[in-house]
């Protein structure tokens, strides 16, 4: 596992590594460690799936003969002020995370290199005014970004997914930007510009195939902190929106009943808690694998 | 050099102005009937709206946005009718005695932390210091928070559970369990870093010389490693302080905290957007703040960044 | 919004008010010195306007209570109207027309205003009332006050209050408290409403102190109260809108009253948490009404109404509040005189909760597999989890309502604006029968897109509802109380068959209250607000 606090918004210290075959069993034979975090992923991933099947109640179904009841055979975790059960809540919260976890460093993945493939290609005033404005955005936290565009935007998955991606943009420019100018120094590139290829098919046949291992590190870097942004934003109202679960807003109403039952924030924390360790611990390994230097 | 650098903040907190402009104005919903209620006759909503400016063309909106900022002026609240430039004067101190002293904690128990684990790399000290430390990383700040408060505050009753105090022993006695949450998170970081670093600089020639030469492992660790070390963590700090800060937010909110963050998210919830704006601005200024200090921080402490310029 | 401690608390007290030397003398025996300071929170975000024209929120009319006197009010802790009982406030007497049509009202002599502001006259009455009656005003009392056709002053001490049609509650909606609440013309007229909001001077038994911004308002003892210097030097009245944050400073012993959090369970958890808290709960509280937009389809359908009222099941919300919520069988709660019990109703019209029903009536309306709609909903604790569980209850019968949360404010002032197809309202009226119906159920009132309309969230009248309307006219036209209470009990049969709205439920006010601190009198009905003048504290 590396030291640096890569997900927390350090720009990953990856530059222009060349693309190796990182295989899903090669991340999982790396250490036992590992293998863990790639394993609960992997049943976080069953669980969100098979979430009707393998959840015992229905999330949102209320039954008031049962309100606020601690753990039980019946309800594992208990029951919330409606009657709830918190298991299924739970259970069910890992959709909203996982969903967001993956779309929003997909799309900020997307944009990001698209706009710093362009800048980084081209170079010139482009590449000036993207350095310049990803370094201002660069300069926040992703979760305050992910606050101010969920503020003017108002909650709702879409919205988050957008307010997320957008936090996470210049770490993608960043790094797209700076792999295309490594990949554009090279000889070949000047031998096809040479050879009358269109700036379209360079970018397209030379330079994304080029950069595309570095990326695809960053963007598993990023799953874990989406995951802890959604579940702060929906802690803070502004995410996924009651009635539905959300590992976020499961805390925020287990808050106005812990003086009873603790239990919805203990179970609901818990999960974000090992979600965002596996996350870390896989992406963490990935970037060991494509990048050994990294290591300390 | 550092004028270089006070303009690049300076350009920094123009784009960052307009950013939160930008973002305002596309918040949905009539702040003119929000902020009046329920009877609010069409007249009064017309003052209303030309009272805030809010019938202007958009650039002119957005010129007197500038004007306003520079006077200090951030208007007054639409709910409360409250001048926000006071509100600030009275929430900004809570938030900023949070930030600080959770980042002392961090500090005092993080780099001790690094350094143990890094001395003892390998061995069981080193194992557990890293687990906490990777807890710490991993756990979302307001879990942590609602916890610390269930257990300290609650079950316990050793701690007051809400609100900042007023006077002084009041204030830090109200800071011990937010602070304590935020710096907990700031010590996982910090012994992180701390850890990394000193590795990175154990490894180096003059360190081995150091050794080779029979000067005992404290003095080197101290003398010469870990001054060298602290580089990578004073600017890793700048990133961490802002973390903390937007963590501030939902701990403001767990401990009923006076401070910016819950004027954000009162102003947020209430569409008060004066308060949102002005509690953004806030937040973006603190960036900038601590992006430059840190910059400046840096060039001090490494000199060969002052010979060659530019990080 | 903060911890103060004995120090922090005297500090003030010797700052602000002349008791430096009882300061002196309590902080030397800091055990058994009597408080002095009342510490209160009430649910909201900030203080709106102190000034009773104005005012909206109960959070500021609490402290309004306490800063200043009304003309009469019913006795302390109940909602009692009869003339015997009434507590004149202001006045020595008052009198009433054979037509019920004339008021006149004679002042108490010498009444102070604080601050030295003088006496309280019969002018100020004049000015107050004909402020509040004027539209360029915009008063949000306006609306109760529209039977009042002139106000005169007949000489120093002597109010007349001329009415356009017979009135036999008069009393009850314009003379009683927040609305009989009385200002100095002479402050009125040397400041704008907006100073005067966050700076009222009255004649109550408190005075008007100032807003800290963390400890909310805060009002002192006022020494010429004419009816005796109340027992308590200071109040602070704070503002704390999360339920969870009022009740830990409660259970901690930071605060003496709190508003409480009308939340399924909330109750039970507090008693389990603090076995020897005093409950003031205020029955029926508040009246909280369903409204179906019948501007919007499928709310035009009556059978589309109909089945979501099946679909209630008004049992589980009422065991889910845990005796603090009611049920009410007609518009009116069984409370109040004219109320419908469930045996004198019809059995069509006592809508037991029957899902099979409900389905069938949408099939019927051509809506075999439901609909799903979206709503915006005030987050606030006690609106947010009765819809939480309507929707929930509407969810089994296949209607899939979708709740946008929003500020408490802003849901107040969208929804007027005709928003929402179903609106939850909750108020706090007094036991008039006539009351409700004028302000929910009357064509006049349908709430208008511009925002200039009433509470009458259905449109009902203005859409459908032949006769209602011509029947609420009738019954308040009518001087004597028991025909106005018959008409409008057949205004409700007609109501509840065509179900534009219906009252889902009663909900109490609950206030958590220190059981060291004594009131004067035990709360048992009343808007949720109560009278500090007797307060005291024992050991």
């Amino acid at each position: 596992m590396s030291a640096s606090g890569i997900a927390l918004g350090a720009a990953p210290a990856i530059v222009a590594v060349r693309p190796q075959r990182v295989t899903l069993w090669s991340i999982v034979a790396k250490d036992w460690v590992t293998s863990i975090g790639v394993l609960f992923i992997i049943l976080l991933c069953i669980i969100a799936i098979a979430a009707p099947w393998i959840a015992p109640f229905d999330p949102v179904r209320q039954n008031m003969m049962a309100m606020s009841r601690p753990p039980s055979a019946q309800n594992w975790f208990g029951t919330d002020r409606y009657g709830r059960d918190i298991l299924s809540r739970v259970i069910y919260g890992t959709r909203p995370s996982l969903a967001l976890g993956i779309a929003a460093p997909l799309l900020a993945g997307v944009f990001g290199t698209l706009i710093g493939v362009l800048a980084g290609y081209f170079g010139g005033w482009i590449d000036r005014v993207t350095g310049r404005l990803s370094d201002v955005l660069m300069a926040f936290p992703s979760l305050l970004i992910g606050i101010m565009i969920a503020a003017a935007l108002g909650p709702g998955f879409t919205n988050l997914v957008v307010a997320i991606a957008f936090a996470f943009l210049p770490r993608f420019i960043r790094v797209a930007r700076a792999s295309t100018m490594s990949v554009r120094s090279e000889p070949y590139i000047d031998a096809a510009i040479a050879a009358g290829q269109t700036h379209t098919r360079i970018l397209l046949s030379h330079v994304l195939p080029n950069i595309s291992g570095p990326l695809v590190v960053v963007a598993t870097l990023w799953v874990a902190t989406a995951i802890r942004i959604e579940a702060s934003l929906s802690f803070l109202g502004l995410g996924t929106q009651p009635p539905e679960p959300s590992w976020g807003n499961i805390i925020r109403d287990g808050l106005t009943e812990m003086l009873i039952s603790p239990w919805s924030v203990i179970s609901a924390g818990v999960a974000v808690t090992v979600c965002v360790l596996a996350f870390n611990m896989v992406g963490d390994a990935i970037r060991d694998l494509l990048d050994p230097q990294s290591k300390d | 050099m550092i004028v270089r650098r006070i303009l690049d903040a300076l350009i920094t907190v123009f784009l960052v102005l307009t950013f939160v402009f930008v973002a305002m104005r596309v918040l949905p919903g009539d702040p003119a009937v929000a902020a009046l209620g329920d009877y609010a006759t069409a007249e009064q909503l017309a003052a209303f709206r030309e009272r805030f400016g809010l019938n202007a063309p958009l650039w002119q909106q957005y010129v007197q946005f500038f004007v306003n900022i520079a006077r200090l002026d951030f208007g007054t609240s639409l709910i409360s009718g409250e001048s926000i430039a006071m509100m600030l004067a009275v929430n900004l101190p809570y938030t900023i005695e949070l930030s600080v002293v959770a980042m002392l904690i961090g500090i005092v128990i993080g780099v001790p932390a690094g350094v143990i684990s890094a001395r003892r790399r390998g061995k069981a000290a080193d194992y557990i210091a890293r687990v906490l430390a990777l807890a710490g990383f991993c756990i979302p700040d307001f879990f942590l928070g609602a916890l610390i408060l269930i257990v300290f505050g609650l079950q316990l009753d050793m701690f007051p559970t809400m609100g900042g105090g007023t006077t002084f022993d009041e204030r830090l006695y109200h800071l011990v369990l937010p602070a304590m949450t935020l710096g907990l998170i700031m010590a996982a970081f910090t012994s992180r870093l701390t850890r990394s670093a000193l590795l990175e600089v154990l490894k180096r020639d003059y360190v081995r010389t150091a050794r080779s030469k029979g000067i005992a492992e404290h003095w080197v660790i101290y003398r010469h490693a870990l001054r060298n070390a602290l580089i990578p963590v004073v600017t890793g700090f700048g990133i961490y302080i802002l973390t903390m800060l937007s963590g501030s937010i939902a701990i403001e909110l767990i401990f009923s905290r006076p401070g910016v963050g819950s004027m954000l998210v009162d102003g947020i919830t209430a569409r008060d957007y004066p308060m949102v704006q002005s509690g953004l601005l806030v937040f973006a200024l603190f960036v900038v703040v601590v992006n430059f200090s840190m910059d400046v921080l840096y060039t001090l402490i490494d000199p060969r960044l002052r010979a060659g310029g530019g990080r | 919004m903060r911890k103060i401690d004995r120090r922090t608390l005297l500090a003030t007290a010797s700052a602000t008010a002349a008791v430096a030397a009882t300061a002196e003398t309590a902080s030397a025996q800091p055990a058994t010195a009597p408080r002095n300071t009342i510490r209160i929170a009430v649910s909201a975000r900030n203080v709106f306007s102190l000034d009773p024209r104005r005012s909206v929120q109960n959070a500021d009319q609490f402290s309004g209570r306490q800063i200043f006197d009304s003309i009469m009010d019913p006795p302390y802790g109940t909602f009692d109207l009869d003339h015997g009982n009434i507590v004149k406030e202001l006045i020595e007497s008052y009198d009433i027309s054979e037509d019920t049509r004339t008021w006149t009202i004679k002042l108490k002599e010498g009444v102070q205003f604080h601050k030295g502001h003088g006496e309280l006259t019969s002018d100020d009455v004049k000015f107050t009332y004909d402020q509040m009656m004027d539209p360029a005003f915009g008063s949000s009392q306006r609306v109760y006050l529209t039977d009042i056709d002139r106000v005169e002053a007949v000489d120093r001490y002597r109010v007349v209050f001329h009415l356009k049609r017979p009135n036999p509650t008069f009393h009850a909606a314009c003379l009683i408290s927040v609305i009989g609440s009385i200002m100095p013309r002479k402050v009125l007229e040397s400041t704008t409403p907006e100073a005067f909001a966050r700076a009222p001077v009255g004649s109550g038994p408190y005075e008007f102190e100032r807003i800290d911004p963390g400890r909310g308002i805060i009002m002192k003892a006022f020494e010429g109260y004419h009816a005796g210097r109340p027992p308590i030097d200071m109040i602070e009245s704070r503002y704390m809108a999360d339920p969870t944050a009022r009740t830990l400073a409660f259970i901690k012993g930071d605060l003496d009253i709190i508003e409480g959090a009308r939340l399924p369970g909330w109750v039970a958890q507090l008693r389990q948490q603090k076995p020897d808290v005093v409950l003031d709960q205020t029955r029926p509280g508040s009246i909280k009404t369903l409204f179906f937009n019948m501007s919007r389809k499928p709310f035009d359908d009556v059978r589309v109404r109909r089945a979501l009222r099946y679909g209630i099941d008004r049992n589980v919300l009422i065991q889910a509040f845990g005796g603090i919520a009611g049920a009410s069988w007609g518009i009116n709660p069984p409370e109040f005189p004219g109320g419908f019990t469930e045996n004198e109703l019809p059995e069509e019209l006592r809508y037991h909760h029957d899902p099979a029903k409900a389905k069938a009536l949408l099939a019927e309306a051509g809506l075999p597999r439901g609909f799903r709609f979206e709503i915006i909903m005030t987050q606030r604790e006690d609106y947010a989890s009765i819809m939480l569980m309507v929707q929930d209850m509407w969810r089994q019968i296949g209607v899939d309502m979708t709740i946008r949360t929003i500020d408490h404010t802003t849901y107040h002032a969208e929804k007027d604006k005709n928003v929402n197809a179903v609106v939850l309202q909750s108020s706090t009226f007094a036991p008039v029968s006539t009351q409700i119906p004028v302000a929910y159920y009357r064509a006049s009132a349908a709430v208008k897109a511009d925002g200039s309309g009433d509470q009458n969230y259905s449109h009902y009248g203005a859409i459908g509802g032949g006769g209602v309307d011509a029947l609420i006219e009738r019954a308040l036209d009518e001087p004597d109380l028991a025909r106005r209470q018959q008409y409008i009990r057949d205004a409700e049969l007609k109501i509840l068959s065509d179900m534009p709205a219906f009252t889902i439920c009663t909900l109490s006010f609950v206030y958590a209250r220190n059981p060291r601190l004594r009131l004067g009198f035990d709360v048992k009905a009343g808007y949720a607000r109560y009278r500090l003048s007797k307060a005291t504290f024992v050991s």
